[in-house]
């Protein structure tokens, strides 16, 4: 290649990477969103005219049950809002990073699951980029079908999961708790009452087992939901705040008093076989089957169990419900649940903000809140819904402003060296590897090392 | 010997050549250029995906040697891939060579090939949905067949299983593609050196041994390379099998960069590692190119 040639080249690749640089970085400046609402609807929630494209997200893959539930309520929204297009975009799973590349690019669905997380102080970093909306002016508006703000129409325990200091920046769409389901036949046949300590529980487990029954089932391929059981007993035993200090790194896990307790229960709780045969091979939705075909009487699990399986349910299967057990002379809180709540938020920078918003003023209306619960049995975030059979106390608590405990202690949005040093020593002490003891010497150490 | 200078037409000949190649430059650096070198950019950043990224340097890497979790991941993914070779290599030549002699050959040919046309979500799903220890078929089969030792493992619940049915489960899915790639190959052997080594009195495997492997062995050596550069990348079969359990016994650097990008929202961290993965590809490829060498067998 001559001289001239060699600078022609150079120029031309120069020319091209130049040209991939601009395009691609300057996506961001400046440009804002089209917005199509004619009205030109506005947070102070004067009614607008809405038209155009809306783009919600759903948690459910398409032929679900619950994603024919959401397209039905779509097929309405369109009809009360003539101009209006609904277009319901699977996001959840392992399709969340696609949602967030989407954001990245500037070019979010309009009505989104996530991007809120209100365990940070700034609410973490799409809304303290200024790309999840702030919903308080339209929170602070009357709401249609409810006696006074929009905000008010929420249950004063859900406040503070959509809330980054004094603003709101999501709507519910629904609540969710963790707490133990049992099979009403298996404990009426062996005359076994609800457990309300953990003694009880054992108890209860013992009987269940004598009978041939597993007591529990569990899937031992998603550690959350082992994790669950080692939450609940480090609540009771020494309460929220030092777990939450112990996974900070702040305080020493092994040292806390309640902790050794807490790790002994859970072992007693995993001891001799009182888990479903094979557990540790099962993914959720065959732990779910076993207990709904009858071959374990208890799984902990989420409020969203009956809806997500009714498909599945024999028609006589009778389902209670309890909360996870006291532990006696636990100085934790005795009381506490944990969960958290579907918040739908409003992408600052999607194409019709205002479209967005109607949508989620459509999902909070007393019918749909309602049929939201018949149909899946799951628990409405807005004052004056029935809560479903077996959730009317987790439905006062909440009307009483009591708070959740976050659902797995946030740490799954946390470092991996985190998640395995808190995750990894409970499956361990469940598939039988070590005891109680080493199990909180293994988190402790590890939650201290994560921390550096 | 000095470098002729090119008459005229043959420079407008090469000059005629670029606009044609233009948009396929244009693609490729759009497209590999680009994203590559941006990952070299934000492996010297730390960056959550949303605010600006902020410079740190070789700081990533660094944090890459003090953390055990990749460490175990860079050993679950060596025994993920020389575990999948020996399994894949035998029974790919097995089959592609087995196939070749018998009556029904295409037939058998087809139906191995099969699963290919499956997605890697739907075959992964497939096989564990088969190892469910209360639903699967292959406990089913195992206890109807009085193994019910064996039926009460939990196959992908043990850290000394698990890795033994993501790799079947990775044969089984692609295994039919390498036994074309080795029937090809062996198809090319001449049938009168064949027939010359049985005249000699030569077994089949003798005449396997000395007669087709050596002559296959460029294509071997080619298919070797390519499965160590797939083995290091594994990702999907493992993400939608066991994510990783039990107990990150399947953790390879795929799965763990992914957790790291995704759910940890450590882009930078996560770009570290993948340009570590690789630098590893490159070296392994070239090492693994030079190791291999030999004189090629003339036919």
């Amino acid at each position: 290649m001559n001289r001239r040639s060699l600078l022609r080249a150079t120029a031309v690749a120069t020319a091209v990477m130049l040209s991939l640089t601009a395009c691609i970085t300057s996506s961001d400046d400046g440009d804002e969103p089209e917005t199509e609402s004619s009205g030109g609807g506005d947070a102070s929630g004067a009614p607008a005219e809405i038209t155009g494209d809306l783009e919600v997200v759903s948690f459910y893959p398409e032929g679900s049950p619950d994603f024919e539930r959401l397209s039905g309520l779509a097929e309405a929204f369109e009809a009360q809002h003539d101009g209006v297009d609904v277009t319901l975009t699977f996001g959840g799973g392992q399709d969340v990073p696609q949602i967030e590349a989407r954001w990245r690019a500037d070019d979010p669905p309009d009505v989104n699951y996530g991007f809120l997380d209100v365990t940070l102080p700034d609410g973490g970093p799409w809304v303290a980029a200024g790309d999840t909306m702030n919903l308080q002016p339209a929170m602070e508006q009357p709401l249609e079908g409810y006696d006074g703000t929009w905000e008010e129409a929420i249950l004063p325990g859900v406040r503070p999961l959509i809330s980054v200091g004094d603003d709101i920046y999501g709507a519910p769409e629904s609540v969710t708790t963790l707490q133990f389901f049992y099979n009403e036949a298996i404990f009426d046949e062996l005359g076994i009452e609800v457990p309300e300590t953990f003694d009880d529980l054992i108890a209860a487990a013992d009987t269940i087992k004598a009978a041939g029954i597993a007591p529990f089932t569990v899937t031992g391929t998603f550690l959350p939901y082992m994790q669950v059981y080692w939450d609940y007993l480090a609540l009771r035993h020494f309460g929220l705040d030092g777990l939450q200090q112990a996974i900070a790194g702040e305080a020493e896990l092994a040292s806390l008093p309640g902790a050794q307790e807490a790790a002994a229960d859970l072992e007693a709780l995993v001891a001799d076989g009182n888990f479903l045969d094979g557990f540790r091979g099962v993914d959720f939705t065959s732990a779910q089957m076993s207990f709904f075909q009858g071959d374990a009487a208890m799984i902990l699990m989420g409020s969203w169990l009956i809806g997500e399986m009714a498909a599945a349910i024999p028609a006589d299967f009778q389902t209670g419900t309890f909360a996870f057990p006291t532990v006696d002379g636990g100085s934790g809180d005795q009381d506490g649940l944990f969960g958290g709540t579907n918040a739908q938020v409003v992408a600052a920078k999607g194409q019709n903000p205002d479209a967005a918003e109607a949508w989620l003023q459509f999902i909070a209306d007393p019918a749909n809140q309602t049929a939201y619960v018949e149909s899946t049995g799951g628990i409405s975030a807005y004052t004056g819904i029935p809560a479903p059979e077996g959730f009317e106390d987790v439905t006062a608590m909440l009307e009483e402003g009591a708070a959740f405990a976050p659902s797995y202690m946030g740490v799954l949005a946390l470092s991996q060296e985190v998640q395995t040093a808190y995750q990894q020593p409970i499956a361990q002490l469940f598939f039988g590897e070590i005891d109680g003891a080493t199990m909180l010497t293994q988190m402790s150490e590890g939650l201290q090392a994560a921390a550096g | 010997m000095p470098r002729t200078r090119p008459n005229l037409l043959e420079r407008q000949r090469r000059r005629l050549v670029v606009p044609f190649l233009l948009p396929a430059l244009l693609l490729y650096a759009l497209f590999m250029l680009y994203p590559a070198f941006t990952t070299f950019y934000v492996a010297l950043t730390e960056w959550n995906g949303v605010s600006a990224p902020e410079w740190v340097g070789v700081d990533n890497f660094t944090r890459l040697t003090d953390d055990s979790l990749f460490s175990s991941t860079i050993t679950n993914t060596i025994v993920f891939t020389v575990l999948g070779a020996l399994v894949l290599f035998p029974g790919a030549m097995f089959f592609g060579y087995v196939t070749q002699r018998l009556p029904l050959g295409r037939l058998y040919r087809f139906l191995i090939l099969a699963p290919v046309a499956l997605s890697v979500t739907t075959a992964a799903l497939l096989w564990k949905f088969l190892a469910d220890p209360n639903f699967g078929a292959v406990q089913k089969v195992l206890r109807a067949v009085g193994l019910d030792s064996l039926a009460s493992v939990e196959l992908l619940g043990r850290p000394n299983t698990a890795m033994l049915m993501v790799v079947l489960a990775t044969v089984w899915h692609g295994i039919g593609l390498w036994m074309m790639f080795f029937a090809a190959a062996a198809e090319r052997v001449p049938a009168e050196l064949k027939e010359a080594a049985t005249l000699d009195g030569a077994s089949s495997f003798q005449v396997f041994r000395h007669v087709v492997w050596p002559l296959m062995w460029e294509v071997t050596r080619t298919l070797l390379i390519l499965w160590m550069i797939q083995g290091l990348q594994t990702f999907a079969f493992i993400i939608a099998m066991t994510n990783g359990g039990p107990l990150r016994a399947t953790e390879v650097i795929g799965t763990y960069l992914y957790k790291v990008a995704f759910a940890s929202s450590e882009f930078g961290y996560a770009a570290a590692i993948a340009v570590v993965l690789f630098a590893a590809i490159l070296v392994l490829t070239l090492l693994s190119q030079r190791l291999t060498r030999r004189e090629s067998e003339q036919y």
